[in-house]
């Protein structure tokens, strides 16, 4: 996942193209890490050791890790803390820019250093970011304090969703307060009871597409009723899901029928409202979301 | 095999859930769109069993099942539904409701649920 970040991070600076970011991404969903990459970003040995010891893996049918604690160049506990980590996705993207000589290691930290600096990230939103954990993502792109807390919830719960039902790779960017929305065609849903909440999902044509396939097993090539009915099916059960939850906690939403807008349309509120894009696939989703003060969709 | 009354207002739900039960060797006799045409069609067609989901427009699936129950007491409505609210539940629980399904389907969790409340 963090390759989906930092690897668009690159194509926006121009240093990846678009072919070489999605190659990235298609390679980064099969691969390995390699052990001696992993040793040297772990500090454990230096890159002339790793390569010493890869010349010698091509000489002696051994494994990596048993040449480098012969040669004393790590412990065996090095080595086995080294092989739980060959699934990162962070270290992943690592071995993938350097081995296509994109950026060397170097410039791997010198582009990161950048990416934290021009988002305006923290230490631990770029942790997050790494680590790949849904959870730990959607607060660093819903940060902004005047989102009300149960918001945050949906946000983070529509985010799971999304990644457990449509797509894996799903990349978000960040939530803004607006006032207006204007879409092509929505699925909106109301939630009524111990408070009001308002969302509504839209997006590009070819986002909305893939959702509708995808959750509601079938191929559609046009954002007609059919395909809207199985994107506001999606809502619904997402919805279901959040009221579920809350239920679990004494608090009593009901949901109102989906409702499906197939021409445009614009939502509009007195109170705040919310975008949160998420990009499927490279496609972009929108999900609008308003709490308390109806909105109106005209 | 017994026969099928499918409610629900996303024609999505009522494809996918019409898909599972004829793989399963069941039928599907009719669908409905929200409770009153569920029980219009109830009265109609008499299925063995009936899909109900709950949030639909006009009546909704509460609605829907206490016609259905309060008119066919021995009949077995299976609520189908995404929000497990505990007032809701309740509700139709004491409504006569035989079991929940929850959404989105799980086939094989789903057509067990149903045939237990068959043998029932």
């Amino acid at each position: 996942m963090f390759g989906i970040y930092f690897g668009k991070y690159l194509q926006d600076k121009g240093i990846l193209t678009e072919q070489q970011y999605q190659e990235m991404l298609q390679e980064m969903k099969n691969a390995r890490l390699k052990l001696g990459l992993l040793a040297i970003v772990n500090g454990y040995m230096t890159e002339e050791q790793a390569e010493e010891v890869n010349q010698l893996q091509q000489m002696q049918d051994r494994r990596f890790g048993d040449i480098a604690v012969e040669k004393g160049y790590m412990t065996e506990e090095q080595v086995s803390s080294l092989l739980k980590m060959q699934g990162d996705q962070y270290l992943l993207c690592v071995q993938t820019l350097t081995e296509h000589g994109y950026l060397t290691l170097e410039g791997i930290q010198k582009e990161l250093k950048m990416y934290k600096k021009d988002n305006w990230f923290s230490a631990l939103d770029l942790d997050a970011i790494k680590s790949g954990d849904i959870d730990s993502i959607v607060p660093v792109f819903a940060k902004d304090v005047s989102i009300p807390p149960v918001m945050k919830d949906y946000m983070a719960l529509m985010a799971r969703n999304i990644n457990r039902f449509i797509d894996t790779d799903i990349r978000l960017e960040k939530v803004e307060l607006i006032n207006n929305y204007t879409a092509e065609y929505i699925a909106s849903q109301e939630l009524e009871g111990d408070f009001n909440f308002y969302v509504g999902m839209t997006g590009d044509r070819d986002a909305v597409l893939e959702v509708a396939s995808v959750f509601g097993r079938e191929e559609f090539d046009q954002v007609d009723m059919d395909a809207l009915d199985a994107v506001c099916e999606f809502l619904n059960c997402n919805n279901g899901l959040y009221a579920s939850k809350l239920s679990e906690e004494d608090v009593e939403l009901e949901l109102q029928p989906p409702v499906m807008h197939t021409e445009q349309k614009k939502i509009q509120t007195e109170g705040p409202m919310y975008k949160m894009p998420i990009y499927i696939s490279g496609k972009k989703l929108v999900l609008v979301i308003c709490l308390e003060a109806r909105w109106q969709i005209i | 095999m017994a026969n099928f009354l499918i409610v629900d207002d996303s024609r999505t739900s009522r494809r996918i859930l019409r898909g599972i039960l004829e793989q399963a060797g069941y039928t599907v006799i009719g669908e409905a769109t929200n409770g009153q045409e569920a029980y219009d069609k109830y009265v109609e067609l008499q299925p063995d069993i009936v899909t109900m989901d709950i949030t639909m427009p006009v009546l909704d699936g509460i609605g829907g099942l206490k016609k259905i129950k309060e008119a066919y007491p021995e009949s077995k409505v299976v609520m189908v539904t995404a929000a497990g609210q505990k007032n809701k539940m309740v509700e139709a629980v004491q409504s006569g409701a035989d079991e929940f399904i929850p959404k989105p389907f799980d086939g094989e969790q789903l057509v067990q649920t149903l045939a237990k409340v068959l043998e029932a």
